[in-house]
């Protein structure tokens, strides 16, 4: 789904976000300080970079001053969530900022949205055999076209991109339905129950006790 | 009012009261005078008619005459009347009230008129139509009768003499008040104008002006009013410079405090939710728990690192008196695991004083600086601690050999949260604290710590105390035996280490 670059001078805090991302389904390159950063973006391929604002050595506004023409999308991480530092860190060219301690589903969901507005979204993805085509909303089976309803798209698509993390149903309710849900999260099951029919993914999408739905990548 | 209208008013209220009431008690007065003389001269000239009357009856009996008595005197008094130049009326009468002769007398109703008693003048002052007139009457006894003389004095000219005087003084005293009144407002302007400059200073210095002064001038006293209140101004600036220093060290200290607790949060967070939500491998599952454990250690020795600061800032408590060896001895006893395990040598020499310290506190101080001076250290180096008077009192000092601080201001390191090298820190769990917490416990001494560095030869800290917080007495003997009994001690020790 892309390929990250994480620069934290924390190990257990870079660890973590790896692994989160990697879990998802993005590849991730670590980095504890700016020094092979030019070097690594010279090599290309990297779609975006997780940037710690405080860095020894150079810091992150420094860096970011330095890897402007690469014109490589980046996403502030700091622990100061002063809105005049968040400012401060958007007027500097980032893409966009991440406090500290956050949420993982909040990573990833920034993640793929700085993704989707500089373009470098992939926006056909593949799971086991299917291939999921965002812009022509259509789900290629080996056997053709499989028909879903809107909604079943979105929550197959947002199950592919957040694979293998458990979802609870109110998330998804909210982040599938938005605001404009009428109904409880029984929605949610009902929809999962058809996409398992429909895709003959009754082994992937696992319920998780206590949480919601988990789609597993069995590899 | 204004102060300067104050002065004003009440300087020209006197000034007027003064002027008027003198001008007018001097016209009064001198109006009276020549009253008085009027009268004096009417009373001469009295005597002067009863002189030559009586000199004129005494002639008369010796001149024969063809006339009565009666007749020959009025005859003679016509005569003096007319050939006196008289300047009043006069009028004669004889005892029974007719007028025997008269001269410019003024015409009075005589109802008006009293009979005068013998050796006795009546004196009125009548108004006639003509003004008002000075009227005497006297008795003079003459011959075988009596006469009673009358005489005037006009008043008019001296009262309107007075009239013209009042006037004139009238103007007099408005062009005075006028002259005096301008005077007053242009010198008491003057005189007040530093106050007016004064209050207006004070007033911008209190709209937030702090660096303001007042000038200095006029009378001394205000000269000095301005003075001490620029005094005032400079402490209250002082006092807001250091208000605002003392505020924006607290924000960078919240500021660096709430950075340290949200980094080892989030590892607890991320990996406590990679856990739940997430499929991991046993080796990542592990790796994550040990991590979340660590990471809540982290936050725990933090916050107990904050409440021995907290504790450190409030005023010390249990101070009393520590023999310096043995508290250092102490020291030395649970730091000997560190050096055993990284072959350091140690040199002790200490003093045998006897100090005023909170000891348990103290050694918290100093054991951080300790730990400091081992992790700094290469193995088979020397650390020295040194406790010893000094010209301005005491101190504790450790030196190392280790490699150094990098900073040019060593002293930064004390501030909180402030470390050498982040990375090296991090792994030996720090957050920057240590040395914090070793000056406020100094600085609650009344001591300060002072730091040394040169980067790749070692670092010098000193605990600097005064004088009041040494306490010289017998002990200090008891201590010194003891004290060389230790050194010995430790001698024996420093071979062992070095094996």
């Amino acid at each position: 789904m892309g390929k990250l670059l994480l620069v934290e001078d924390e190990a257990p805090i870079r660890t973590l976000m790896r692994m989160a991302l990697t879990t998802a389904g993005y590849a991730a390159l670590e980095m504890s300080d700016g020094r092979t950063l030019i070097e690594t973006l010279e090599q290309g391929g990297i779609d975006l970079i997780l940037l710690d604002v405080m860095l020894p050595g150079e810091d992150g506004f420094t860096l970011l001053d330095k890897i402007r023409r690469y014109q490589v999308p980046v996403i502030f991480v700091s622990a100061r969530s002063q809105l005049a530092d968040k400012v401060q860190a958007l007027q500097a060219g980032a893409d966009d900022y991440i406090t500290k301690p956050f949420e993982m589903m909040e990573l990833l969901a920034r993640v793929e949205s700085v993704l989707r507005r500089t373009g470098r979204k992939n926006s056909v993805l593949k799971f086991q055999n299917l291939t999921i085509d965002e812009d022509q909303r259509q789900v290629y089976g080996p056997a053709g076209v499989i028909e879903l309803t809107p909604k079943e798209f979105d929550l197959f698509v947002f199950l592919i991109r957040n694979r293998n993390i458990a979802l609870y149903r109110e998330e998804i309710l909210e982040k599938v339905w938005h605001d404009d849900y009428e109904g409880t999260t029984r929605t949610v099951d009902m929809h999962i129950a058809s996409l398992r029919k429909k895709l003959g993914l009754s082994k992937q999408i696992v319920s998780v006790y206590k949480i919601g739905y988990r789609l597993e990548d069995r590899s | 009012m204004k102060l300067r209208h104050q002065l004003a008013l009440s300087a020209f209220a006197v000034f007027a009261l003064i002027f008027s009431g003198s001008g007018l008690t001097l016209i009064e007065i001198s109006a009276r005078l020549r009253q008085q003389d009027q009268i004096d001269a009417l009373i001469a000239q009295n005597r002067a008619i009863d002189g030559m009357l009586s000199s004129a009856a005494a002639l008369m009996a010796f001149t024969p005459s063809s006339f009565s008595p009666q007749r020959q005197l009025q005859n003679q008094l016509e005569k003096i009347l007319a050939d006196s130049a008289l300047e009043t009326g006069v009028r004669i009468l004889d005892e029974e009230g007719r007028i025997m002769a008269d001269s410019g007398f003024p015409e009075i109703d005589d109802d008006q008129m009293e009979t005068p008693q013998n050796d006795q003048i009546w004196m009125k002052i009548k108004n006639t139509a003509a003004g008002p007139v000075l009227i005497s009457a006297h008795v003079l006894p003459l011959n075988d009768t009596r006469l009673i003389i009358q005489s005037s004095a006009d008043l008019g000219a001296l009262r309107r003499n007075v009239q013209n005087q009042l006037g004139l003084f009238f103007f007099i005293n408005l062009a005075a008040y006028a002259v005096y009144w301008l005077a007053l407002i242009v010198v008491s302007r003057r005189l007040t104008q530093p106050v007016e400059q004064l209050a207006e200073g004070e007033r911008q210095i209190a709209g937030g002006r702090w660096s303001q002064r007042v000038p200095v001038s006029g009378a001394q006293e205000l000269k000095t009013l301005a003075e001490n209140f620029n005094r005032m101004a400079e402490t209250v600036e002082q006092k807001v410079a250091e208000l605002e220093t003392e505020n924006q060290e607290k924000e960078i200290f919240i500021n660096n405090l709430s950075h340290e607790m949200k980094t080892p949060l989030t590892s607890i967070l991320g990996y406590t939710q990679l856990l739940r939500r997430t499929k991991m491998s046993p080796q990542d599952a592990e790796q994550a728990l040990d991590i979340i454990e660590s990471e809540a250690r982290r936050m725990e020795r933090l916050s107990s690192r904050l409440m021995q600061l907290i504790v450190a800032a409030r005023p010390l408590s249990e101070c009393s008196a520590a023999a310096l060896d043995s508290f250092i001895e102490q020291a030395v006893l649970r730091l000997k695991p560190a050096l055993r395990e990284k072959s350091l040598r140690l040199c002790v020499e200490c003093e045998p004083l006897t100090v005023l310290i909170d000891e348990e506190l103290m050694q918290a101080a100093l054991r951080n600086v300790l730990d400091n001076a081992v992790k700094a250290s290469q193995p088979q180096t020397l650390i020295t601690i040194e406790a010893k008077t000094t010209e301005t009192g005491w101190q504790i000092t450790v030196r190392d050999e280790g490699c150094g601080i990098q900073d040019p201001h060593p002293e930064r390191m004390l501030q909180p949260f402030v470390m050498e090298d982040q990375a090296r820190s991090r792994k030996h769990h720090g957050a920057g604290l240590g040395l914090a917490l070793t000056q406020r416990i100094v600085q609650a001494h009344g001591g300060m710590v002072e730091i040394d560095s040169q980067p790749g030869h070692g670092t010098e800290v000193r605990f600097v105390f005064p004088p009041e917080t040494l306490a010289a007495d017998a002990k200090a003997e008891a201590s010194q035996t003891k004290a060389r009994m230790g050194k010995s001690e430790q001698d024996k020790e420093k071979t062992h280490e070095e094996q």
